[in-house]
């Protein structure tokens, strides 16, 4: 059903990450990422180098009523990620992933129903390699993957060789980058790239309202069969749906669907549509 | 016999011995074609032409007519949905013999005869033959009378174009009652884009106590008029949500120039056949759905 808070398109127990170049892109990315790990009860984290926390802090405490609350309470924390991660000592992934999974732990014991923590990788990192930090980035993928944590990775397009980048993204199997998770200005509907097999998946608002982003999106990265995963997909209608084929009329193969889109698809005829697959 | 059925045909007959006469050699002739064929009547006519077809019998589909015609709409849906799926398997044609529910009030009868004439825009496109039977025993004189007004070829010694057909749109018209006043409906400020309203919506249906799934449809059709109205219509310039009785009520009101158009919403889409899927989605989504053009606008009040 329709809701009015921004969507993100990335679910419990998933390792995520994005690559932004403007400030206001990754607010809006990581504002998102904070406000559904509070409405689903968990802890949210937000890491950030020392000198940004004070700044952070004013921002999210002007943002919403429920960051404020939040913020007292103790459910959403800004932390410098020096201190959390390395407490002053060189990289080491081990170290990293064994305080998350301490994170995680308290996080339980204090009676939220989860973890979400997002932050910028390289605030943490410091002077690592380029290679460390793909291989940490692997091995989060391996050792995380319960529903009740959810990881969301920042990266500053500014600060890193694009061929690291690649790989960086390819170690997360969701990406939000912009302009996926801010396809839709209002923030009704936001999308992720889920990988392998790639896939576009939408969710929240799949109206007549919200798709002039995702079509710019599709004629600009779609040139091929289309796979989609609509089952976070909220509400839609017609408009949204017809949008998915793009003017290209591309293959489309709907991987998954909510009950909405499901009713949808049988209406629009596209269960018997050769150029549709809808997996069952 | 001479021609043959087109693609809407009715068969008035009044007795079992020229039913099996005709519906026999009509669903061999099919079944010799590989074409997909099926009976939609009640269980007493099923066996009788089950029996006379005898072995080939049993690649015959039924359906039983008193569970399938619920509503129009449903029916409609339920026809496309059928015809597209034998021909995605690859039959080259579908070929049906049916009956209509017995109709025991002038509404029911007014509802299938508006049902049948909505069958022929429907089914144009498709590669059908459907043959609807008329009993003369068992049907009132309305639904005699609107059978002949709505079947473009009937069988009088031979298949042949029936002086009585009546344009389907003229006839969904005069058969569509024009919607009444409806009171204690509660204004909503229209000011909240389709969004804001949406959520109006949800939360009015909420503490109205209707039921999820009801909610759910009604949010569905909601929303394909409000993209309308925003898209067609020059905007929302109102919207009144309430309890009817047992029903729950939303109607919403644009600015445009108003819809002339009976069948509007009754043609089940078309792939690469653009426009009007969204009002189909509507009529699909509720159990009623009325309009009213007025010189301020197009009112469209839906039922869950």
């Amino acid at each position: 059903m329709t809701t009015t808070a921004a969507a993100i398109a990335i679910r419990p127990g998933e390792h995520a990450c994005f690559r932004f170049q403007r400030q206001e892109e990754r607010e809006r990315i990581a504002d998102a990422f904070m406000c559904v790990g509070l409405r689903l009860g968990h802890r949210v984290v937000y890491l950030c180098e020392s000198r940004d926390v004070d700044a952070t802090l004013l921002r999210l405490t002007a943002a919403e009523p429920d960051v404020a609350s939040a913020l007292r309470t103790g459910a959403l924390e800004v932390r410098d990620a020096n201190t959390m991660y390395l407490d002053g000592r060189s990289f080491d992934a081990e170290q990293m992933i064994a305080a998350l999974r301490a994170e995680h732990r308290r996080a339980l014991a204090e009676g939220f129903a989860g973890l979400s923590v997002t932050g910028d990788v390289v605030s943490a990192l410091g002077a690592a390699e380029a290679e460390a930090l793909v291989e940490y980035e692997r091995r989060l993928d391996e050792e995380f993957g319960d529903a009740t944590q959810v990881l969301l990775c920042q990266y500053d397009q500014h600060r890193f060789e694009t061929g690291t980048l690649v790989e960086m993204t390819e170690a997360h199997h969701v990406e939000v980058s912009p302009p996926l998770a801010t396809l839709d200005p209002t923030g009704a509907l936001a999308a992720a790239r889920v990988h392998p097999p790639e896939t576009l998946r939408l969710a929240g608002d799949l109206d007549f309202e919200n798709v002039a982003g995702l079509l710019d999106y599709l004629d600009a990265n779609v040139h091929g069969p289309l796979r989609v995963d609509l089952a976070d997909v909220a509400f839609a209608d017609v408009a949204g749906m017809r949008a998915l084929r793009g003017s290209r009329h591309q293959q489309l193969t709907i991987a998954d669907a909510s009950e909405p889109v499901r009713r949808l698809v049988g209406l629009l005829g596209w269960d018997t549509d050769p150029g549709v697959l809808v997996a069952a | 016999m001479n021609g043959s059925p087109a693609h809407h045909n009715l068969f008035f007959y009044g007795d079992d011995g020229s039913l099996v006469d005709q519906v026999v050699p009509f669903l061999s002739e099919g079944l010799a074609n590989h074409e997909a064929v099926v009976i939609v009547l009640d269980p007493r006519k099923t066996a009788l032409v089950r029996d006379a077809l005898g072995r080939i019998g049993r690649r015959v589909a039924s359906i039983d007519r008193d569970g399938y015609y619920t509503r129009p709409e449903d029916a409609l849906a339920g026809y496309d949905a059928q015809v597209r799926r034998y021909l995605k398997d690859g039959a080259p044609r579908v070929r049906v013999f049916g009956e209509l529910p017995l109709c025991r009030t002038d509404e029911d009868s007014d509802t299938w005869i508006l049902y049948e004439a909505l069958l022929n825009p429907a089914f144009a496109h498709h590669p059908v033959t459907i043959v609807c039977g008329l009993d003369g025993r068992e049907q009132p004189d309305r639904v005699v009378e609107g059978s002949w007004r709505t079947h473009p070829t009937s069988l009088d010694r031979g298949w042949s174009d029936n002086d009585h057909f009546h344009d389907p749109a003229e006839t969904v018209r005069a058969l569509t009652p024009h919607p009444e006043d409806v009171s204690g409906l509660e204004a909503v400020p229209a000011d909240d884009g389709a969004r804001g309203l949406r959520v109006r919506l949800q939360s009015t249906m909420t503490a109205a106590d209707v039921p999820e799934d009801r909610a759910h449809r009604m949010l569905a059709a909601a929303g394909e008029i409000l993209a309308n109205a925003y898209r067609h219509g020059g905007g929302v310039r109102g919207m009144r949500v309430g309890r009817v009785g047992e029903r729950f009520v939303c109607e919403i009101s644009d600015h445009g120039p108003g819809l002339d158009d009976p069948l509007a919403g009754y043609l089940p889409p078309r792939p690469g056949h653009g426009g009007g899927a969204g009002l189909w989605v509507a009529r699909q989504a509720t159990t009623r759905l009325e309009m009213l053009s007025t010189e301020r606008g197009l009112t469209t009040r839906l039922w869950a």
